[in-house]
């Protein structure tokens, strides 16, 4: 594991809900976690044509499994994981911003 | 003693009773130096003495045009006669209020008037030319009840008959002051009153309405017998004093003395009374304030509905996130027509901050969400929480209101994208669980969430038995609640610990294997994961649950026969799954 890990904050210890009961933090954090699966999916979507939309949609639609959606749209968006990782710390800076 | 004595002794001793403060001593020691007024020096006292409103030609003279209007005792005693008729003064009676804490001077007995005990005495009516022969009227009534009374009290007191006191009801009136006052509340009261002592006079009676002294017959010469009588009818009820109409004030209670109760009405009306030269130096200064009623009692406060604030809240949210999408993309459209000629200091996010209609929602929702977080402390205070409890409200308070801020941008967003109606239903899905959302995830993003999650780095996915699970490398992280090292997957990162301390077994990484284990459209898979997952779970579910699972588990064994398509199989096993993935949410286990 890596040796960075004890000096990152969580992002549950940068909220301050560390002292939260635990079902308070799942909560908590379900909810961010469905909030940037829609974004992720919002934006991904804002980076297809048209047609590639219709197609995503309809991927989503039959239930298409994460790992064929991904290469879908890896194979759509260029820069694809640098896209993830800033959606999310896009969100991580908004969570933690007053 | 004949009977015109016991009137006379009767109607001295009524007429001490009427002091109020004479004691019964003293009323003796008085008596004994008096002498007892003969009856005929009681008759001498002549209705047309007292009340000379009778002329003597038997013509009933004209009522008095203010019936009813005050004349002071000072009045009274300065000889000052009533208004006449052609008085610009309307009639009016004129209530006062009394400073008097008293006992209400209705219920004071009171001597009755000489030629109401003449006329008693004589068995005749005070008027009589309105009387029906034979037939009783109120007034006798009331004096025969008064004189049996009296005679009663006389004899239990063994009070012997007395002399008039001196200046007390003088056969001759000189002395005498006989005061026919008109209650506040609209009873008569005949006060006979010694002009050397007018201390004696109670002083918190009501103020008197009329005052004429048997001396000062013509301040009351236009006033007939059947006037004045009409009057008594009209206060005497039933042989009992009552206020009557428009004067008998309402009782407030039962115990308020009748002289506190309200009288005057208005500013207006005491000022007019005080104004009135007749009214003399009995000056009303009193307003009654009306009664103040005792303000309802603080009600227990009730818990807010912050259900209803939450809905209000989130919907001025969408508004103000809608609009601000709407301003966004509108002036990125004019700034990127602008482009450089936008000329300095302008921005997209100025602009959007300056817009009014941006401001306006973005106050409304504002304010809803003052309200919502007002609630949800005060709930937590009528709650009787404490303060870290308090506390707790609110930091979930704030982060849940970025986390829906977030939501709502994306909603918007989604909603304002081509085809947004389709793509509204697909991210409509609201997840109770994070494998549902994982289920979705990239995992790319997946693994970049994770690590903020857990804040540690997450290696790629690393080692063979990861592949082939299907687990992502922060499925590997250890808890975020507990931060115990563990190598349980993403799951594990929300997992309750156990009462005992140990971690339940990871269920969900092992469905999500024997999920993908489902794809090989093998019977004996199927079978296989269902016996495991149905076991492993058997030991942590509560028996309704287990039941509940063991049931369907036969429903969907009977239904994966060799004769079941694929599809099919596939199908039902992932609904066995799942339904052992919510019921063990539902027990707690993960």
């Amino acid at each position: 594991m890596d040796q960075q890990a004890p000096l990152q904050k969580t992002l549950i210890e940068e909220l301050g809900l560390s002292d939260l009961p635990k079902e308070k933090q799942e909560q908590l954090i379900i909810k961010m976690t469905e909030v940037i699966l829609k974004k992720i999916f919002i934006e991904t979507l804002e980076k297809l044509s048209d047609q590639d939309k219709e197609a995503y949609t309809g991927m989503m639609t039959a239930n298409a499994t994460p790992e064929e959606l991904e290469e879908f749209l890896r194979g759509k968006i260029n820069n694809y994981d640098q896209m993830m990782e800033k959606i999310v710390a896009d969100f991580r800076r908004e969570m933690i911003s007053n | 003693m004949g009977i015109g004595e016991e009137r006379a002794s009767l109607r001295v001793f009524k007429a001490f009773n009427l002091m109020g403060e004479a004691s019964l001593g003293e009323l003796l020691r008085t008596a004994k130096k008096t002498e007892i007024a003969k009856p005929k020096e009681v008759k001498k006292i002549s209705i047309s003495e007292q009340t000379p409103a009778v002329v003597d030609d038997g013509k009933k003279e004209e009522p008095l045009e203010g019936k009813g209007k005050l004349i002071t005792l000072g009045d009274a005693l300065a000889g000052k006669k009533r208004k006449p008729k052609d008085s610009p003064e309307p009639a009016k009676a004129i209530k006062l209020e009394s400073k008097a804490e008293g006992p209400a001077p209705a219920k004071i007995e009171t001597a009755p008037k000489a030629e109401e005990v003449q006329a008693a005495a004589e068995k005749k009516p005070v008027n009589s030319k309105n009387v029906v022969k034979g037939q009783k009227q109120p007034v006798e009534r009331v004096l025969e009840a008064k004189a049996a009374s009296a005679d009663k009290k006389k004899k239990e007191a063994d009070i012997q008959p007395v002399d008039i006191p001196s200046g007390i009801n003088h056969p001759k009136g000189k002395a005498v002051y006989p005061e026919k006052r008109w209650n506040a509340d609209g009873g008569s009261v005949d006060l006979s009153r010694e002009k050397s002592k007018p201390d004696k006079q109670p002083e918190k009676m009501s103020v008197g309405v009329e005052v004429f002294g048997t001396d000062k017959a013509d301040a009351v010469k236009n006033k007939s017998i059947q006037e004045e009588e009409e009057s008594i009818r009209e206060k005497i009820i039933g042989g009992e004093v009552q206020a009557t109409g428009k004067d008998k004030p309402e009782a407030k209670s039962d115990s308020e003395p009748v002289s506190e109760r309200k009288v005057v009405e208005n500013d207006s009306e005491i000022s007019a009374a005080n104004k009135n030269p007749e009214i003399g130096e009995e000056k009303i200064t009193e307003k009654v304030i009306p009664e103040i009623k005792e303000a309802p009692k603080a009600e227990a406060r009730e818990l807010a509905d912050t259900g209803e604030l939450e809905r209000e809240m989130s919907q001025a949210l969408l508004d103000y996130m809608d609009i601000l999408d709407a301003k966004s993309n509108a002036y990125k459209g004019i700034m990127g027509f602008l482009g450089s000629r936008s000329g300095a200091g302008l921005s997209n996010e100025k602009l959007i901050e300056n817009d009014s209609d941006v401001i306006y929602y973005k106050k409304i929702f504002d304010e809803k969400l003052s309200r919502y977080q007002i609630a949800l402390v005060d709930n937590a205070e009528i709650s009787g929480a404490s303060k870290i409890e308090k506390g707790n409200v609110i930091k979930i308070f704030n982060v849940d209101r970025k986390i829906n801020v977030a939501s709502a941008r994306v909603q918007v967003k989604a909603e304002n994208l081509d085809g947004g109606k389709k793509i509204v239903y697909i991210i409509r899905k609201e997840y109770s669980n994070l494998d549902e959302i994982f289920e979705k995830f990239p995992s790319t993003a997946r693994k970049v969430f994770m690590q903020m999650l857990t804040g540690e780095v997450v290696p790629e996915a690393a080692g063979g038995e990861d592949k082939k699970s299907g687990s992502t490398a922060a499925e590997k992280e250890k808890p975020v609640a507990t931060g115990k090292e563990t190598d349980r997957p993403e799951k594990k990162a929300l997992v309750r610990e156990k009462e005992n301390g140990t971690v339940v077994k990871d269920l969900d990484s092992e469905l999500k294997e024997a999920m993908k284990e489902v794809s090989f459209n093998s019977s004996d898979n199927w079978h296989a994961i269902m016996n495991r997952t149905f076991f492993k779970v058997k030991e942590e579910l509560p028996k309704n649950l287990w039941d509940n699972l063991d049931s369907f588990k036969n429903e969907c064994v009977g239904k994966l026969g060799k004769d079941a398509e694929p599809d099919e199989q596939n199908e039902l096993v992932k609904k066995w799954l799942k339904r052992v993935v919510e019921m063990s949410f539902e027990s707690k286990i993960i």
